[in-house]
């Protein structure tokens, strides 16, 4: 089931209503409807993976409890890894196989021998990397004895499908997340309304900008061969807004609908296009998964407590695997790798922890430096995406080459309205910039202001929205 | 709680009255869709009182013949009902249903999709054509608005939309300029003729994915006892497709075309293989013919159907 679908608009407010109207009484109760509100929400797209994501959550829990029990240390990591091969054998089957496969014979021939390539014909899950990155942080962090096993199954199976982040993300971590799952949720005017504004904002983002961007964004990757380079460049820019409005919007939603269900996610996206250095991009883009490679590969890696070789190594492992995570493409992995790239000069120079403020805080505009940084670093993000969003990286870089040596000046051969679209997003993210979203108005006291704009935004997703597309990222 | 809940039913009130505002707005186009052709279709099945054969189902039947060929053979007056596939074919067959005369010949020709999942019932375009004959919201079933409730309130918005713009940037329409897809692109028969000496432009080439619906059979069926029971006849024929469409959806089509073969109660006059026609015989996609092919297919059919005019 998709946010922005009308089977979506029937079945939120009806999980709302039984939630809080008919099950409220007991904790369990509203657990249980979570759960199989979940597995319908998940069921929607194909029933048949939802054994996948049951025996899943059936070994998390059952390794949890083990690693507790287990007297040794030995058996603890026993445990441990009897999750990480489950979870991880999942993803290796259902997303890797294939990709390794072609790989291997692909080497193999090119050295001479003759080998045919062994295909798995298989649908990839939809959020497979979602849930299990999620699940897998539960046994680590039981593992670690940062968390107490889950002894309520219902509890435990409701926080691993919790259906508002279960295909997309934010990849919730269990010590925050599982706890809420403990206590009885008490309704809150406040959290539920700014939930709601967070599910407009998302919406805006995704149907207005991500989707007007992708129809252009399709037509010239496409058919780059045939464009010139304004329009391929335009092309490159629709893309990043595209990623973002589409991957943040996601997010939005999932937030503000967990909130509607008195549960706090973590924030995923901080306005990632405002940032002033790579480093502080990544602190700001998919938030939930950088700090997931932050706390489960690099640091366990040795981080960046070694010598330069090893803080080379981790930056470089750590962002080959983020960009692997996303799909079983070289492209994913030369994008990791240039962002690796343009990471560790900062690394190395000890100035990758320089801008952890915002940008132009307290300031109407940024200054002319705060200008160069934010347009440098919005200039590698993109060229960074085109690796991203090409299907091959001869495509990615015959793309790059035609931006190079085709006319500039010449006016894009697409559609630019969606400029527009990111016009509003731009300008309304700038001034709220300091905020978790751009609709956070808690503070804007008066009422037919705050309305008002709600009904701006919402004017917008209804008259400028285009075709539905199913999101980006549920293909990771 | 209480307060949440007023906000949001005020907020959802605001958004249903715009909705319902948008379905009300009268049309200000100055070139009207070729969906209100359907007025002037049903003047001429209305004023055609003898015996007479109509052709229906979606588009490729208003792209697909030359009615005038098809009364010439067959010494029958002739009357193309058809429009749009995206009405759904129980609306198309319905609709139709409402004028159908003793000794009339039914040539329904349904779109491929209509025998897929549930599009039988309709999508968006119904809308529109209840905007143009509101009477007929009486064919609609619940199965129906169900089917099509997720396009209302986009088609709404569109309406207030294109109101506001014809309104702020009113224009003319070029008499001498007919075009293609208007309500005055269709000829005495019904056939839309516009584009007959037009240019093929880049087909829309089309996937059937799906299940075939046997509720699509059970209401064929069913409605032919009905035109029985008035003294008509209803044949069902397959529409014309291209080639490149074809060979894409043959499994579906074949599949769609062996469930009709083993469970109508009514005459099927050809197979698919009939119409598949050279993706050059076609217009602009995979089912609206051009000149040459509407001959063809007009030709070949009106051969088919000698034996069941007499």
């Amino acid at each position: 089931m998709l946010f922005n679908s009308f089977e979506y608009l029937i079945f939120l407010p009806t999980v709302f209503f039984l939630y809080w109207f008919v099950l409220n009484q007991k904790l369990v109760a509203q657990n249980t409807l979570l759960l199989a509100a979940s597995y319908l929400f998940y069921g929607w797209w194909d029933y048949r993976f939802l054994g996948l994501i049951i025996f899943s959550s059936f070994i998390d829990y059952y390794c949890g409890l083990a690693i507790e029990k287990s007297s040794s240390k030995r058996n603890k990591k026993r445990w441990l890894v009897v999750s990480m091969l489950v979870n991880l054998g999942f993803l290796g089957a259902f997303k890797y196989f294939n990709f390794f496969s072609a790989s291997l014979s692909y080497g193999l021939n090119s050295l001479g021998y003759e080998v045919d390539t062994l295909t798995l014909n298989i649908i990839l899950p939809v959020g497979i990397s979602f849930y299990t990155f999620q699940t897998m942080s539960y046994t680590i962090d039981i593992y670690k004895e940062q968390l107490k096993p889950c002894k309520d199954i219902i509890a435990f199976f409701a926080f691993v499908s919790f259906f508002p982040q279960l295909v997309a993300g934010p990849i919730e971590r269990a010590t925050n997340l599982l706890p809420q799952f403990y206590k009885k949720r008490e309704f809150s005017y406040k959290k539920a309304s700014d939930g709601l504004r967070q599910i407009l904002w998302g919406l805006f983002k995704k149907i207005v900008v991500a989707d007007n961007c992708a129809k252009v964004v399709n037509q010239i990757f496409e058919n780059y061969n045939e464009m010139n380079s304004s329009t391929l460049l335009v092309g490159a820019v629709f893309f990043a807004f595209q990623i973002y409005g589409d991957f943040s919007g996601y997010s939005d939603i999932a937030i503000g609908t967990s909130r509607l269900f008195g549960f706090n996610l973590m924030q995923n996206f901080s306005f990632p296009y405002f940032s002033r250095d790579i480093a502080e991009f990544w602190r700001r883009w998919h938030i939930s998964l950088s700090t997931w490679f932050r706390d489960y590969v690099y640091i366990p890696l040795g981080g960046s407590r070694g010598g330069t070789a090893m803080k080379i190594r981790n930056t470089f492992i750590i962002f080959v695997v983020s960009g692997f995570w996303h799909g079983a493409n070289w492209t994913f992995v030369i994008w990791g790798f240039l962002n690796a790239l343009y990471f560790l000069p900062l690394l190395l120079t000890n100035k990758n922890r320089i801008n952890t403020n915002v940008v132009a805080e307290g300031k109407l505009i940024f200054n002319i430096k705060e200008f160069l940084q934010l347009s440098t670093t919005f200039l590698l993000t993109i060229f960074a995406w085109i690796f991203f969003r090409a299907s091959t990286i001869t495509e990615a870089i015959n793309y790059i080459k035609r931006i190079f040596t085709t006319s500039l000046v010449s006016l894009p051969m697409v559609d630019v309205k969606p400029f527009l679209y990111i016009g509003v997003l731009v300008c309304i993210e700038w001034f709220q910039r300091s905020k978790q979203h751009g609709l956070e108005l808690s503070e804007l006291k008066i009422m037919p202001v705050r309305w008002s704009i709600y009904i701006f935004v919402f004017c917008l997703i209804l008259f400028f929205g285009a075709q539905s597309e199913s999101f980006i990222y549920f293909q990771f | 709680m209480k307060q949440f809940i007023k906000h949001s039913v005020v907020f959802a009130m605001g958004v249903f009255l715009l909705v319902f505002m948008g379905l009300l707005l009268p049309n200000n186009n100055p070139v009207r869709s070729v969906d209100y052709s359907l007025l002037k279709k049903h003047e001429l099945l209305h004023e055609n009182n003898g015996s007479k054969l109509i052709l229906t189902g979606g588009s490729n039947v208003i792209f697909g013949f030359n009615s005038k060929i098809l009364q010439t053979k067959l010494n029958k007056p002739v009357v193309n009902h058809a429009i749009h596939a995206g009405y759904g074919l129980k609306y198309i067959v319905e609709d139709v249903f409402q004028y159908v005369k003793k000794g009339d010949i039914i040539l329904l020709s349904p779109e491929y999709s209509h025998f897929i999942d549930n599009n039988y019932l309709g999508k968006e375009p119904l809308l529109f054509s209840l905007k143009v004959k509101p009477n007929n919201i009486r064919l609609i079933s619940l199965g129906q608005l169900l089917n099509v409730a997720e396009f209302i309130p986009k088609f709404s918005f569109d309406r207030i939309k294109s109101f506001v713009y014809n309104k702020l940037k009113p224009s003319k329409p070029n008499k001498n300029e007919i075009g293609n897809y208007t309500e005055f692109s269709i000829n005495e028969f019904g056939d839309h003729y516009t584009h007959w000496d037009d240019k093929n432009k880049n087909l829309t080439l089309y996937n059937f994915n799906g299940e075939v619906n046997m509720k699509v059979i059970e209401f064929l069926n069913n409605i032919n006892e009905e035109i029985e029971k008035k003294g008509a006849q209803l044949i069902l024929s397959f529409p014309s497709i291209c080639e490149t469409t074809y060979e894409t959806n043959k499994n579906t089509i074949l599949k769609i075309e062996e469930t009709l073969i083993k469970n109508c109660n009514f005459k099927i006059l050809d197979t698919p293989e009939d119409y598949v026609f050279n993706d050059s015989l076609f217009f602009d996609t995979s089912y609206h013919l051009n000149k040459i092919g509407i001959k063809n297919r007009s030709e070949k059919i009106a051969f088919k159907l000698k034996n069941e005019v007499k």
